[in-house]
C-alpha cells in the first residue's frame, strides 16, 4: 500500500535535499559579512517601529471559518464525483440537498454582509 | 512518436529487468522502487529547473514585448541566458538572515515551499506511460499536497517578523483559502465526468468523448480563474503588491533562500498550466505526427501564455474585489456548474 | 524489516514527537504549525493502513484548513505577552524531562496506558490481516456513504450549516452601534485593527 506513495515522499526529499545541496554550494562561494544594521527587519529604510508581527483584523479568522466548513463539504464531493454513475438520479438528488443547506448558509453569510472585505 | 514509444517501452523494460535482478538479490522490492523513485525525483526536478528558466525568461520577453519593449536582449540569442546567470548569481550571493527572525522557522519555510511544488507532479501524465505514480485519488491528491503551500506563506512571512511580510503572507493566505475552494468544485466537476480522480483515467475519458473544454465551459472558466488566484499570478498578485508591500511574504528573503521561493512559484504556475492542459485540452494525446509528450508540452505552454497574456495586460484588483470575486461568483458558479454537471452524467 | 513497518516506526515517532513539542513549546505559533506536522504524520499511518481518501481527507481538513485556523486565531489575539521565552524550545524540553512534575509524572502516565493499551491489543482478536486494498479505496467508500450512511451525511450538512451560521453570528457587525457605549475608544480601536 505504501509502496505506491513512495513517490510522494522521495519527492520531497529529493526536493529538500536541492535545497540543502545548493546552500552548501553556495556558502563555499559567498561572502559572509553581517552586521546589526543589516540584519534589521526592512523598513523601508527606517528604523523599525515595534514588533512585526503585527495583530490582524478578525475578519481574517471568520473567512478561514468559512473556508473550513466549505472545505468539509469539498471532501465528501470528492467520493461522490466516482460513483455518481452507479448511484443514479438517488446520488444527485442525496447530494443537492446537501449542496442546498450549504448554499442556504452561504446567501445567509452572504445577506448578513460577512463575505463583504471592506 | 514512434521514438518516443520505443523509448518509454525500453525504459519500461530496463525497470522490469532491473527489478527482477533485485529482487533475486534476495533485496526487497520496495528498495528497488525508492532507488527509482529517487531518480524520477531529479529527472523531473531537472525538467522544472529547466522550465523554470526558461518561463523567466518567458515571462520577461512577454512582458517586453506587451509594454513595446524588447525584453532581456544580451547574454546569448534573445538573452536566452538571462535567467541562467541570474541563477548562478543568486546561488553566490550572501544569505542573510535578519536578527528579529524566528531562525528555525525562517529556514524551514522554503523547504515546506519546494516540497509540495515538487511532490505534486507525481500524478501528472506526461505521456501514457510518462508518469511518476498514477494515483487513483490523482485529483484529491493534487487539492491536499497545494494546501500546504499556503502553511509555508504563513510560515516565511511570520518568521521574518517583518510588517510587510507578515501582512504579505496573511493576505496570501486569505486569498488561497478563499480560491481553494473554487478550484475544488472545478476539479470535482472533471472527476464527476470522467468518473474516476486518476489523471491518467481523466486524459483516456477525454480521447473517449471529446476535450472536456467542450463539456465543461464553465468549469474551465472557474478553475483558470482560481488556478490563477491561487498561484499569486496578476491580475491576483496582491500579495506581492510591489507597490505597497514591498515584496510581499519573501521581503526578508535574499540570495538563494529567495531563490527557492521563485523557482516554487514558477513551477506552480507550470503545474497549474499543465492540469488545465491535462483536465480539460486532453492532455498528452493529439494526432499522431507529434509525439504525446510533445502535444503535452504545447498545450501547457499555451495556457501558459495565456496566464502571462492576462496577467500582463489587467491591471491589479483590490483586494475587497478579490474577495467578493471568490465568494459571491466563482463558488456559487462553481455549485452550480456541479449540479449541471451531475443532471448531466445522470442523462448520459 | 517491511516498508510498512518502517513507515510506521518514522511517521509514529513524528507525529510523536511534534505532538509532545506543540505542548511543549511556549511559543503559539511554534506550537501550531508543531501540530501541523502532527496530522501530517498522522495522514502518512493512514496511508500505511490503506486508507487513502482518509489520508487525503487528513491532510486536507487537518493541515489546509484547521491547522491555517489556528494560525488566523493566533494572528488576530494579542500575542504580547504570549511570546516571552518563545525561542529555545529544546532547552525548555530537557529541563521539562527533568523536572518531576512536568517529566516524569506525565511520562509514567504515558507509559501505563501504552502498556494498557498493549495487553488489550493482546486480549482482543483481531482480522488476521487487514482487508485486501480493492484498488479503488475511493469508490468504495463513496458507495457506502451514499447509500448505506445516507443518513448521517446528509445530517453532517446540517452541522456545516450550523457552523457556517455559527461564524456568522461570531462576526456579526453592528452597523447601528448602540449610542453612547462606544465612546472615544473606537475609532482609535478600528485604526489599529483595520489592516
Amino acid at each position: 500500500m505504501v509502496i505506491n506513495y513512495l513517490e510522494v515522499g522521495i519527492f520531497a526529499l529529493v526536493a529538500v535535499a536541492f535545497v540543502a545541496i545548493t546552500l552548501a554550494i553556495g556558502s563555499l562561494l559567498r561572502p559572509k559579512n553581517p552586521y546589526a544594521n543589516k540584519l534589521a527587519p526592512y523598513e523601508c529604510g527606517e528604523i523599525p517601529v515595534g514588533d512585526g508581527q503585527v495583530r490582524f483584523h478578525i475578519r481574517y479568522y471568520i473567512f478561514a471559518l468559512v473556508f473550513l466548513v466549505f472545505d468539509v463539504e469539498i471532501i465528501f464531493l470528492y467520493p461522490w464525483a466516482v460513483v455518481l454513475e452507479q448511484l443514479g438520479l438517488f446520488g444527485l438528488v442525496e447530494m443537492l440537498i446537501f449542496l442546498g443547506l450549504l448554499v442556504v448558509g452561504l446567501v445567509y453569510a452572504w445577506r448578513k454582509k460577512v463575505l463583504r472585505w471592506v | 512518436m514512434q521514438l518516443e514509444q520505443s523509448l518509454v517501452q525500453w525504459v519500461g523494460n530496463l525497470y522490469a529487468a532491473g527489478l527482477s535482478w533485485w529482487t533475486s538479490l534476495g533485496i526487497p522490492e520496495w528498495v528497488w522502487v525508492a532507488l527509482m523513485a529517487v531518480l524520477k525525483g531529479v529527472a523531473v526536478l531537472t525538467f522544472l529547473l529547466l522550465n523554470v528558466l526558461f518561463l523567466i525568461w518567458l515571462e520577461r520577453k512577454v512582458a517586453g514585448r506587451i509594454q513595446r519593449r524588447p525584453g532581456p536582449m544580451h547574454h546569448g540569442p534573445q538573452g536566452i541566458f538571462q535567467t541562467l546567470f541570474d541563477a548562478l548569481k543568486l546561488v553566490i550571493k550572501e544569505d542573510i538572515i535578519p536578527s528579529q527572525a524566528d531562525k528555525w522557522v525562517f529556514i524551514t519555510a522554503p523547504l515546506v515551499m519546494i516540497a509540495p511544488a515538487l511532490m505534486i507532479w507525481v500524478v501528472m501524465p506526461f505521456g501514457p506511460d510518462l508518469i511518476a505514480r498514477d494515483l487513483n485519488v490523482g485529483l484529491l491528491y493534487v487539492s491536499a499536497v497545494s494546501s500546504f503551500s499556503i502553511l509555508a506563506l504563513i510560515m516565511a512571512g511570520w518568521s521574518s517578523n517583518n510588517k510587510w511580510s507578515t501582512l504579505g503572507a496573511m493576505r496570501s493566505a486569505a486569498q488561497m483559502i478563499s480560491y481553494e475552494i473554487p478550484l475544488g468544485l472545478a476539479l470535482v466537476a472533471v472527476g464527476m465526468l470522467a468518473g474516476t480522480l486518476s489523471l491518467k483515467g481523466i486524459v483516456e475519458a477525454q480521447q473517449e468523448r471529446t476535450w472536456f473544454l467542450l463539456l465543461q465551459p464553465l468549469g474551465f472558466l472557474v478553475f483558470i480563474v482560481a488556478a490563477t488566484a491561487e498561484i499569486n499570478r496578476a491580475p491576483f498578485n496582491l500579495p506581492e503588491a510591489e507597490s505597497e508591500l514591498v515584496a510581499g511574504f519573501n521581503t526578508e528573503y535574499s540570495g538563494f533562500r529567495w531563490g527557492v521561493f521563485f523557482v516554487a512559484e514558477y513551477a506552480n504556475l507550470l503545474f497549474m498550466a499543465g492540469m488545465a492542459a491535462t483536465l480539460f485540452l486532453g492532455g498528452w494525446s493529439g494526432p499522431a505526427f507529434l509525439p504525446p509528450f510533445l502535444w503535452w508540452l504545447l498545450k501547457t505552454y499555451l495556457f501558459v501564455f495565456l496566464i502571462m497574456w492576462v496577467g500582463w495586460t489587467l491591471p491589479r484588483i483590490r483586494v475587497d474585489q478579490l474577495m467578493e470575486l471568490g465568494w459571491k461568483f466563482l463558488i456559487p458558479v462553481g455549485l452550480a456548474n456541479i449540479a449541471l454537471t451531475g443532471v448531466f452524467v445522470i442523462l448520459t | 524489516m517491511s516498508l510498512d513497518l518502517i513507515s510506521f516506526i518514522v511517521l509514529g515517532i513524528i507525529t510523536l514527537v511534534s505532538g509532545y513539542l506543540v505542548v511543549a513549546s511556549a511559543n503559539l505559533m511554534h506550537a501550531a504549525l508543531f501540530l501541523g506536522l502532527s496530522f501530517v504524520g498522522v495522514a502518512g499511518i493512514y496511508l500505511v493502513l490503506g486508507a487513502e481518501f482518509l489520508a487525503a481527507a487528513q491532510i486536507l481538513i487537518y493541515v489546509g484548513a484547521i491547522t491555517t485556523l489556528i494560525v488566523f486565531g493566533i494572528m488576530v489575539s494579542n500575542l504580547q505577552d504570549l511570546k516571552a521565552g518563545g525561542r529555545g524550545v529544546w532547552a525548555r524540553v530537557v529541563r521539562n524531562l527533568a523536572s518531576f512534575r512536568r517529566g516524569l509524572v506525565p511520562l509514567v502516565a504515558a507509559a501505563g496506558f501504552a502498556i494498557l493499551m498493549l495487553v488489550i491489543y493482546r486480549q482482543s482478536l483481531w482480522p488476521a490481516e487487514a482487508p485486501p486494498a480493492s484498488g479503488s479505496n475511493l469508490a468504495t467508500v463513496g458507495r457506502l456513504l451514499f447509500t448505506e450512511y445516507v443518513v448521517p451525511f446528509e445530517i453532517a450538512s446540517v452541522i456545516l450549516l450550523a457552523a457556517v451560521l455559527g461564524a456568522v453570528a461570531l462576526s456579526r457587525r453592528d452597523d447601528q452601534p448602540p449610542a453612547g457605549s462606544t465612546g472615544q475608544a473606537a475609532p482609535a480601536a478600528e485604526r489599529k485593527e483595520g489592516r
